[in-house]
């Protein structure tokens, strides 16, 4: 069955945003709209009511005020541009406290925390992808920008004023830069410099001992002086 | 004794509100474009937007805030800036470690996030690109930020963002912080690497309740 919401709000847009949302929500209709306490009283009065979105700032009657005299309270969650009311929100065993303006995602939490609370199964969701992108970065290959994504490469090597970076497809790049820079471009959780002339990817490595890394395919020493810090890193890893 | 210490917190809270009405009228300006067009983005930017202004007008009111929510807002401002430069750039987003519970001074990497669009794209570059790499370990929090620049341009970073960053490390975090900066021609890298302080927040004396605060309370 579907919960049967009533929605008080003095404001006409933020009433027509609130339906705009629940319209988009299985699982829930709206029994009314209204701009005041009054009106909603009367709603009350005549109809069953789950749910009510309730707005705080409103001229007469407060928001609150209006619900502490309620003798039967539905669920409530406050909808308001206020933040200073949230303790009384609380006090008034509100289900939620959104703070205009409310996204479609923090409204649908609201409503996933009311279905919880009432015994609902919760809704169908939109689903949101995750954005955590994979790292990458640009280098200079030839005339070149080419776009060379982070877990692709599985070590670099320096030379006098240029580097290779050895890419997990066997390819090689070779770039017009110091290994230094290409140290500081580099992410310094995913890379790690064991040799004046070595860069190697944490993921990449298959085996270490106390004067080498080994790779898949390669196996590279490490550096005196950069001893104690790989192998600090490496058995953090 | 109290009277310098005075000074300082007065200091400190100036130059954290200087941080504050560049961004807004800068995003504002963008969205106005947007709506002028009458684009289906309009809404979207302006809930970003409202998250922005609710975190510097309230949450920055604490002396410390979650290390969770300075990211989050950062992720904001980047889609906000994003929009502004059409896709044209290119944004390589990392974070790796453990977030949570861990409290910062806000808005210490903001300035350095909006020069690194600031000359990563105005200027004439052929695939502008820009990556934030963040990671925690422990209380050490490490934040590595590159944007594509023309070789032949030299950046300016001591505008006045980054020289108030500048001095609220030196006062926050003395001896706790370090920041590097390298040009190297076609990428610019700035490294900013922060101790957080080893305690829970500190009193919120300026602060109202907050939304997160509002929603530990109510779930």
């Amino acid at each position: 069955m579907k919960l049967r919401c009533l929605l008080i709000d003095d404001e006409p847009p933020a009433l027509k945003v609130l339906a705009s949302y629940i319209s988009n929500i299985d699982g829930l209709e709206i029994v009314a709209k209204c701009k005041n306490a009054i009106e909603a009283l009367d709603v009350l009065r005549q109809k069953t009511v789950d749910v009510i979105f309730l707005d705080i700032k409103m001229p007469k009657i407060l928001g609150t005020d209006f619900l502490k005299n309620l003798s039967h309270p539905p669920k409530v969650i406050f909808v308001t541009a206020y933040r200073d009311y949230a303790v009384d929100g609380y006090e008034l065993d509100a289900v939620d406290y959104l703070v205009k303006p409310v996204s479609f995602e923090r409204f649908f939490k609201a409503i996933t925390k009311l279905n919880r609370l009432v015994g609902q199964v919760a809704p169908t969701a939109v689903v949101n992808s995750k954005d955590n992108s994979e790292g990458f970065i640009y280098l200079k290959v030839g005339r070149d920008m080419k776009k060379i994504f982070l877990n692709d490469i599985v070590y670099v090597e320096g030379w006098k004023d240029y580097v290779k970076v050895f890419l997990a497809n066997n390819k090689v790049l070779v770039v017009r830069q110091s290994i230094s820079a290409t140290e500081n471009l580099l992410s310094d959780h995913m890379f790690l410099r064991i040799h004046r002339s070595f860069m190697v990817s944490l993921d990449k490595i298959t085996g270490y001992n106390g004067v080498s890394v080994q790779l898949e395919t390669k196996e590279i020493p490490i550096g005196r002086l950069y001893k104690q810090i790989v192998m600090e890193r490496l058995q953090a890893h | 004794m109290k009277a310098e210490k005075e000074k300082v917190t007065a200091e400190l809270q100036l130059l954290k509100a200087q941080v504050h009405p560049h961004f807004l009228f800068n995003t504002l300006n963008n969205i106005y474009s947007f709506s002028l067009e009458n684009s289906p983005k309009t809404p979207g930017l302006i809930l970003k937007l409202s998250s922005l202004l609710s975190y510097m007008l309230y949450d920055c009111r604490a002396e410390e805030v979650l290390l969770e929510k300075e990211i989050e807002i950062m992720k904001n401002y980047i889609d906000l800036e994003k929009e502004r430069y059409g896709n044209k750039i290119e944004i390589s987003w990392m974070v790796a470690g453990d977030v949570k519970d861990k409290f910062i001074v806000p808005l210490l990497f903001l300035p350095f996030l909006e020069n690194a669009f600031k000359h990563g794209t105005s200027e004439q570059v052929e695939s502008p690109w820009l990556s934030v790499d963040i990671s925690i370990n422990k209380q050490i929090i490490k934040c590595k930020m590159i944007n594509s620049k023309n070789t032949y341009v030299p950046v300016n970073i001591n505008g006045i963002g980054v020289q108030n960053v500048k001095r609220r490390l030196a006062f926050l975090y003395p001896g706790k912080h370090e920041l590097k900066t390298n040009d190297e021609g076609n990428f610019f890298v700035v490294s900013l690497l922060v101790e957080l302080n080893d305690k829970k927040m500190k009193e919120h004396a300026f602060l109202p309740v907050s939304s997160s605060v509002v929603e530990n309370i109510l779930s």
